[in-house]
């Protein structure tokens, strides 16, 4: 019996009994639903068949802005309703059964001001008083409306030096990967803590570790957590490509970047190993439920800090915080995936960080192993990280 | 067969285990026993490496123990551990995994073991529903599911009703019957008399008496006499060879510890000197008989 199998033992129960759990599956649906609101909502704008755009005239009044937007171009059409009297037609828009009313001449009322210097009358106006001072102008001065449009635009013919800069697609991905590494590495990573700390405190891990070495314990737990975490990730990408090919969000946008999709994917392999075990150390070295608030802040802290500076990379890609972010490995595994998707990286820096990081993550396993081989088996008030080092059970 | 060869530990001034020497064979119980604090759970845990002794060792068959060995020994320990929300049936399988039995091996004996404590309705309910008697039966059933070849119990009586105690007894002595070395801590000596072919008994660190009990009660250089009839009087406080002396009010008897020295014979006229016997018997020491003179 090799103990790799009680590792694929332990990691099978670690995975089985969180995906039964209704927490698992709570968070499961909130996160996907999120996911979908974040794709699907901004699509819903300009989908499907719009109603007509209701706007109201008061009778009597000659109206040329009416006739105007009646001849604009438009996706939509105008639904014109006559008032006999000004407070009817108020009486209306206080209903919403009209947009705007148009009160003759170049005079429009609205329900109420806009936001900011965000206007509520309907876009369809500002077409027709434009199109009305371009016929006025155009009978004024002999061109005809087509010269004047042109004479109205600026003739410049601009050209994009590097394309892939404004590749919106590879920022999208870029921010919702660095999000869900975030919650991923706090969500799971206090389940691990959680975990280790109930075995620790009910003893279960005496009965464990006499067959299984405590640090292949560690590793089942990890793995079997690990490959919770990417199940859900997994459903998130799978569902999140659908709705954004059903929405077709993503051709907008110049199509999945798969190279940046497998950067977040590496990076979030290596930041989730050395995380996890770290904060399995952590839950080793207590002894009480109630310790475990204080003892989960400074990784928790460290992780907010590392999701921060990844926020300031997303807006400086080459600033200072975004290169000193990629080099120090606890913040790597959030920065470099967006200064990838970014193309702010070179491939040479992508390999030295890769490799302080990995060599990071191989001794934060290895030491978080030997403080939680030490710990676990201690008890009586917090261990003193010295002490779990020692060993001396 | 286990053996404890000179396992010394000290926990900075405290000299927890002082030069431990004792076996444990195959086919027979040993109880151990000894005051809270004197070494016993110090002991049992280093056999499973949760104690890293000084200098000594532990050996099964004159070997090292590795985490391979142990695979084939069964563990339950005095602070109970299992997961309380994890299913009955669910944990017994793991546990019996996790000692190297295949998922099939696994199921089936946990299936026999609930059905045999009764349990089998509630196999699919969390553990921590179960009462603490069905509990410490789970916790049991989970340190023998994989027939192990030696098994420790740390205090597995304590907490326990008269019908429970009278199931672990019978599982017990089941275990020593497949050929099971079983070692167990009790301070419930009649229970270990009752199940135990060897006894061990140590104080702050350091093994006082160890060896068969039969042997011991034989070789403990005592006897206890009690006899009904003559009232109490100067004869019972100037007894021959008396060790220790004390008169059970309900049973109106006499209770004398006596040398060995002093045959049933002798005792026997010296009473009869002091009034009319109707009843004297003279046999071997108790267990508790034995456990106290060791620890005086």
């Amino acid at each position: 019996m090799s103990q790799f199998r009680l590792v694929k033992i332990v990691a099978a129960r670690e995975f089985l009994l969180r995906l039964r759990s209704k927490a698992f599956l709570a968070s499961l649906v909130i996160t996907t639903l999120i996911l979908l609101a974040i794709i699907i909502i901004p699509t819903l704008g300009g989908d499907g068949e719009p109603g007509p755009i209701k706007l109201g005239t008061l009778a009597g009044r000659a109206n040329d802005l009416q006739a105007a937007i009646a001849d604009a171009p438009s996706d939509s059409d105008v639904q014109f309703t006559t008032f006999a009297t000004r407070q009817e037609a108020e009486a209306a828009l206080r209903r919403d059964d009209v947009e705007a009313v148009l009160l003759g001449g170049d005079e429009v009322l609205v329900g109420k001001a806009g936001f900011l210097d965000q206007s509520t009358v309907p876009d369809i106006v500002y077409v027709g008083s434009r199109l009305l001072q371009f016929q006025q102008a155009s009978s004024n001065s002999g061109l005809s409306i087509q010269e004047l449009a042109e004479l109205t635009q600026p003739a410049l013919n601009i050209q994009i030096l590097d394309e892939q800069d404004s590749n919106i697609a590879r920022t999208i991905i870029a921010y919702i990967g660095m999000m869900v590494t975030y919650l991923a590495i706090l969500m799971y990573g206090s389940w691990t803590m959680a975990g280790v700390m109930e075995e620790k405190t009910t003893k279960v891990v005496e009965t464990i570790v006499s067959t299984l070495r405590p640090r292949y314990l560690l590793a089942g737990k990890v793995i079997g957590i690990g490959a919770l975490a990417f199940l859900q990730i997994g459903v998130l990408v799978i569902a999140g490509s659908i709705a954004a090919t059903t929405t077709g969000i993503l051709s907008d946008f110049g199509g999945l970047p798969v190279d940046s999709l497998v950067m977040l994917l590496i990076w979030f392999i290596v930041g989730f190993s050395f995380y996890n075990t770290l904060f399995a150390a952590t839950g080793a070295l207590i002894n009480q439920i109630d310790d475990a608030q204080a003892a989960n802040l400074p990784l928790s802290l460290v992780a907010v800090g590392s999701m921060m500076t990844s926020y300031a990379a997303l807006n400086d890609p080459n600033g200072l915080a975004a290169i000193i972010g990629s080099y120090v490995p606890l913040s790597a595994p959030f920065v470099v995936p967006i200064r990838y998707a970014l193309n702010a990286i070179a491939t040479w820096e992508l390999a030295l960080t890769l490799t302080i990081t990995v060599a990071f993550a191989v001794l934060a396993v290895l030491t978080s192993g030997r403080i939680y081989e030490g710990a676990l088996l201690r008890s009586g008030g917090r261990v003193k990280l010295a002490e779990a080092w020692r060993g001396d059970s | 067969m286990l053996q404890f060869d000179s396992l010394s530990k000290k926990y900075g001034d405290l000299q927890a285990l002082s030069e431990i020497c004792f076996e444990v064979k195959p086919g027979r119980a040993l109880g151990f026993l000894g005051p809270n604090g004197a070494g016993k759970t110090t002991t049992m845990r280093s056999i499973f490496g949760l104690v890293r002794p000084d200098s000594g060792t532990v050996r099964w068959h004159s070997l090292q123990i590795t985490s391979e060995a142990r695979l084939r020994f069964g563990y339950m320990p005095e602070e109970r551990g299992l997961y309380g929300r994890m299913k009955v049936r669910d944990q017994l399988v793991y546990f019996a995994r996790l000692h190297g039995l295949s998922a099939a091996l696994a199921r089936t004996g946990a299936d026999h073991w609930l059905k045999r404590l009764g349990l089998s309705e509630r196999s699919d309910e969390r553990l921590d529903k179960l009462s603490h008697g069905n509990q410490q039966r789970v916790q049991l059933v989970a340190s023998i599911l994989h027939q192990p070849d030696l098994l420790v119990l740390d205090e597995p009586f304590s907490g326990l009703d008269p019908i429970g105690v009278d199931h672990m007894k019978e599982i017990l002595l089941e275990e020593v019957g497949r050929g099971t070395a079983v070692l167990f801590s009790s301070h419930q000596l009649d229970l270990v008399e009752d199940i135990c072919d060897d006894i061990a008994i140590i104080q702050n660190g350091q093994i006082l008496r160890y060896g068969d009990l039969a042997t011991e009660q034989a070789s403990a250089g005592i006897q206890r006499v009690d006899v009904v009839g003559p009232p109490e009087g100067t004869w019972t406080s100037k007894a021959p060879g008396s060790i220790r002396y004390e008169f059970n009010r309900v049973k109106d008897q006499h209770r004398f510890l006596i040398s060995q020295e002093i045959s049933a014979r002798e005792f026997l006229d010296f009473a009869s000197a002091a009034g009319l016997v109707s009843s004297f018997s003279y046999t071997p020491p108790t267990l508790e008989d034995i456990y106290k003179e060791t620890l005086r």
